[in-house]
């Protein structure tokens, strides 16, 4: 027994160090006043008023602008909260697009908008093709695909023909629009009238005084 | 002495209902989807597709089509003469600028007056201009008459005329 006496003896000695310095690490950790933990109620730490922010693409080129007249900024999901929003769309090659709402929430490292209350999309003409105007209670706006999509009841205008509908998508890049229940469309006779009237006007028998 | 330009004929709206569409700006092409029920002036067009395009100039042009087993089905009404136009066919092609409308496919085109049927157009095409109310009747192996052949049955324009009389004579106040 008098031989193993020195090897415990030598055991205990680093058993008790290895706690020893267990301990002291702890407690350093815990008398060190570290940063508070992310808050992750949802409770603003930045804001806003009148500001302009806008998103290039790898060129360089500005392809989105959001604009507000005041924005509050979440960190606990890293999301935005705009007042009288206006989102504009400027990609080379397509026409440009203003959606307006009297709010506005981006999320998503700023690839969705959502516009709720009046929310309204304007895509201005192009080449022969009138304006088209998007209405809707809410709107919702992917601006990388540069695409706007509802899930309520929309109105679009679109020259003189309007169309209703149950949830609509509209693609600006292909310029294609779909309208996924209850479409109701009314094409004005107008405007083939116009069309109809210049062809009258220049006809043959136009007399003149 | 100003020339007194006449006011143009007043070109109806068109009004189209439809459970789903597919409005293509660039193309100017929209394609309704669902319990298609097109309606303009006196004329209503039912279907469960209809491809609706327009030209450079600006004139409509639409494609209908049908499920299987069901037919598209246009109905035009000239109140003034008491007269009801009702086609049937596989497929209905319209077209804006020369204002005709065509039926493809098992076409039958009956003209009402009164309610009463009196002529009746059977064939694998038929062609009705809306302007003239020129019928124009194609036979084919997918004609509704038998034997592939056009069968136009018509009656007297008198016996119409008389019909159409009695109809005015009935809706005198």
């Amino acid at each position: 027994m008098k031989e193993r006496l020195p090897s415990l003896v030598a055991l205990l000695l680093l058993v008790s160090l290895v706690f020893l310095s267990w301990w002291a690490a702890d407690y350093t950790l815990r008398s060190v006043l570290l940063d508070e933990p992310r808050r992750l109620t949802h409770e603003p730490d930045a804001w806003s008023q009148k500001f302009v922010m806008i998103r290039t693409n790898e060129a360089g080129v500005a392809i989105n602008r959001l604009e507000g007249d005041y924005m509050l900024h979440y960190p606990d999901d890293d999301s935005y909260e705009v007042d009288e929003a206006r989102a504009v769309g400027q990609r080379v090659g397509s026409p440009v697009t203003v959606a307006t709402g009297n709010k506005a929430i981006m999320d998503n490292d700023g690839s969705r908008i959502t516009l709720t209350g009046d929310a309204h999309l304007h895509r201005v003409p192009y080449d022969d093709r009138p304006a088209l105007d998007v209405t809707s209670e809410q709107l919702i706006l992917l601006p990388d695909e540069d695409v706007a999509y509802t899930d309520l009841p929309a109105l679009v205008v679109n020259g003189k023909s309007r169309i209703n509908g149950k949830g609509m998508r509209y693609d600006n890049d292909s310029r294609t629009l779909e309208v996924f229940s209850a479409s109701d469309v009314k094409i004005s006779g107008e405007e083939s009238r116009k069309r109809s009237d210049s062809q009258n006007s220049n006809g043959p028998d136009t007399q003149t005084p | 002495q100003q020339a007194q330009g006449n006011t143009p004929a007043e070109e109806p709206d068109t009004l189209i209902l439809s459970d789903t569409l597919n409005y293509d700006d660039a193309k100017k092409e929209s394609t309704f989807t669902g319990n298609v029920v097109m309606t303009r002036g006196q004329m209503t067009l039912n279907s469960d597709v209809l491809v609706m395009r327009e030209d450079a100039e600006g004139f409509q042009y639409g494609t209908a089509t049908a499920d299987k087993g069901k037919l598209v089905f246009i109905r035009q009404e000239t109140p003034e003469k008491f007269e009801v136009v009702e086609a049937r066919g596989l497929r209905a092609e319209y077209d804006g600028k020369t204002e005709t409308i065509e039926m493809i496919g098992q076409a039958i085109v009956t003209k009402f007056v009164c309610g009463k049927a009196f002529d009746t157009i059977s064939g694998e095409r038929v062609k009705y201009n809306q302007s003239t109310s020129v019928y124009q009747a194609f036979g084919g192996p997918n004609s509704a008459a038998r034997g592939g052949r056009v069968r136009s049955l018509a009656t007297p324009s008198a016996k119409a005329d008389a019909a159409a009389a009695a109809c005015q004579q009935k809706s005198k106040p």
